[in-house]
């Protein structure tokens, strides 16, 4: 079941990342076309020769068409060709920063680990959208917890929490659990297990069992916790539920395109249970 | 008509051949502009191993497009390289994005590698050879792959290996 949502949404995510435009909108007759063009792109698999050749009539007909030159950037990104992603997705960037600058800096955190670089869109976009910088690209994070996971990486503990306390409390408190994320307490509570924080990581541990308590993920970390505290008897059965939950009836990290921050395989919940 | 007439109708007839022929060069290298599919790899007998077969070249999967070996053995490739890559001294600017792109056949085997490099700011770089060409071997090196499965069907499929390198260390491996 796991391997067929996951593909399903492969599927939807990898056959279209653009939304219709509605075309009428566009005073310039040439734009107008582009437009056209752009929908037309619908009836092509993305990445096909096909495809791409529409969407660069689009840009030639209307240079500033910036869904257009998104649009093209997209295949190269999700098969490994960085340069030329990079090309016309600044473009995109560059003609309309408010629409593309989150997208690029969530692209740079989730593709290519460049956390510097992801920070500095990420920051500036922050600003551009007066401090409301929404979801990431896939739905899954708010852009805030992206930031977060970025500082951490560079090993910047304060500034993490600071972005985490933004993309997780803020949202919980203005609109309630169903906005936080279904992985932020885990990754908030990792973060806390790395400045030895084990009260405060088992403390977002426990919000994230009332949020979701099936990821495999969760009861890892919880049982990594009880053992580095000295309580072996509960870690084990933590790593017990784990196991159980990766393996028959329950969840783990997966995505269809990269590895997720803080994934847990197979192998490292049956090495904590030797 | 008059001689001068029928010299501008001529200039004018040729001025009209000569911007089709530009139109038609146009369209033919707009064509040409695009692979068949982004990211294609095409058989290259000055590099590839002639034994190494793509058995359908026709329908070659992406590596999301179903689920992977790459995706859940990721662990374990992580390791295969950072725990054999040593990083070659006087490396203090070789920075940037490293990825070795290939097919994986219906069989299990892989080949057509390709390696693309980059800097730190996304522009074309050329790292030391002892790094790409190490990598390079400890990708080819690499076994037990497993082609992309679909509807109970095997097929060829593309993956890539994207390394992070700061100063020649091994900072992160995607995807």
């Amino acid at each position: 079941m796991k391997l067929f949502i996951t593909y399903l949404f492969g599927c939807c995510f990898c056959l279209k990342s653009m939304a219709q435009t509605n075309c009428t909108l566009f005073t310039d007759s040439n734009c107008a076309r582009a437009c056209r063009l752009y929908n037309e792109t619908d009836k092509f698999p993305q990445g096909t020769r096909i495809c791409q050749q529409y969407l660069d009539s689009a840009i030639q007909l209307c240079p500033a068409y910036a869904e257009a030159w998104h649009e093209l950037s997209v295949p190269y990104l999700k098969r490994g060709d960085f340069f030329n992603w990079r090309k016309y997705m600044d473009e995109a960037v560059r003609l309309r920063p408010r629409d593309y600058l989150g997208t690029r800096g969530w692209c740079r955190f989730k593709f290519l680990r460049d956390y510097e670089g992801a920070l500095d869109d990420l920051k500036r976009y922050d600003t551009i959208t007066q401090f409301y910088p929404g979801q990431s690209g896939d739905g899954i994070y708010n852009l805030y917890v992206i930031m977060a996971l970025c500082e951490r990486e560079l090993g910047h503990y304060t500034e993490a929490f600071y972005w985490f306390a933004k993309g997780i409390d803020s949202m919980y408190n203005s609109k309630g659990l169903y906005w936080v994320g279904y992985f932020d307490y885990i990754h908030r509570a990792v973060t806390k297990m790395q400045v030895k924080d084990f009260a405060g990581a088992l403390n977002d541990l426990e919000k994230q069992m009332t949020k979701y308590d099936k990821y495999a993920e969760a009861w890892y970390y919880k049982g990594m916790i009880l053992r580095l505290t000295g309580h072996e008897q509960e870690a084990i059965t933590c790593f017990k539920k784990a196991k159980r939950l990766f393996i028959t009836d329950g969840y783990h990290f997966t995505d269809t395109y990269c590895e997720l921050p803080d994934t847990v395989y197979l192998s490292d919940i049956e090495e904590a249970l030797k | 008509m008059n001689e001068l007439s029928k010299n501008k109708l001529t200039a004018l007839f040729f001025l009209f051949l000569l911007s089709c022929l530009a139109a038609c060069s146009q369209s033919s290298t707009d064509v040409q502009k695009f692979p068949e599919q982004v990211g294609d790899i095409t058989f290259d007998a000055a590099i590839d191993d002639p034994a190494f077969t793509v058995c359908n070249p026709k329908v070659v999967f992406q590596y999301y497009n179903t689920g992977s070996w790459y995706k859940d053995h990721k662990k374990e490739i992580a390791q295969h390289f950072t725990s054999r890559y040593v990083r070659p001294a006087d490396t203090l600017h070789q920075t940037g994005y490293l990825t070795i792109r290939f097919i994986i056949n219906c069989k299990g085997e892989t080949g057509w590698f390709r390696m693309y490099e980059l800097d730190g700011h996304y522009q074309p770089f050329h790292f030391n050879e002892k790094i790409g060409e190490q990598l390079m071997a400890l990708a080819k090196q690499l076994k037990g792959w497993q082609p992309a499965l679909y509807k109970e069907k095997i097929y060829d499929s593309y993956q890539y290996i994207t390394f992070r390198l700061r100063n020649g260390n091994i900072i992160s491996i995607t995807p």
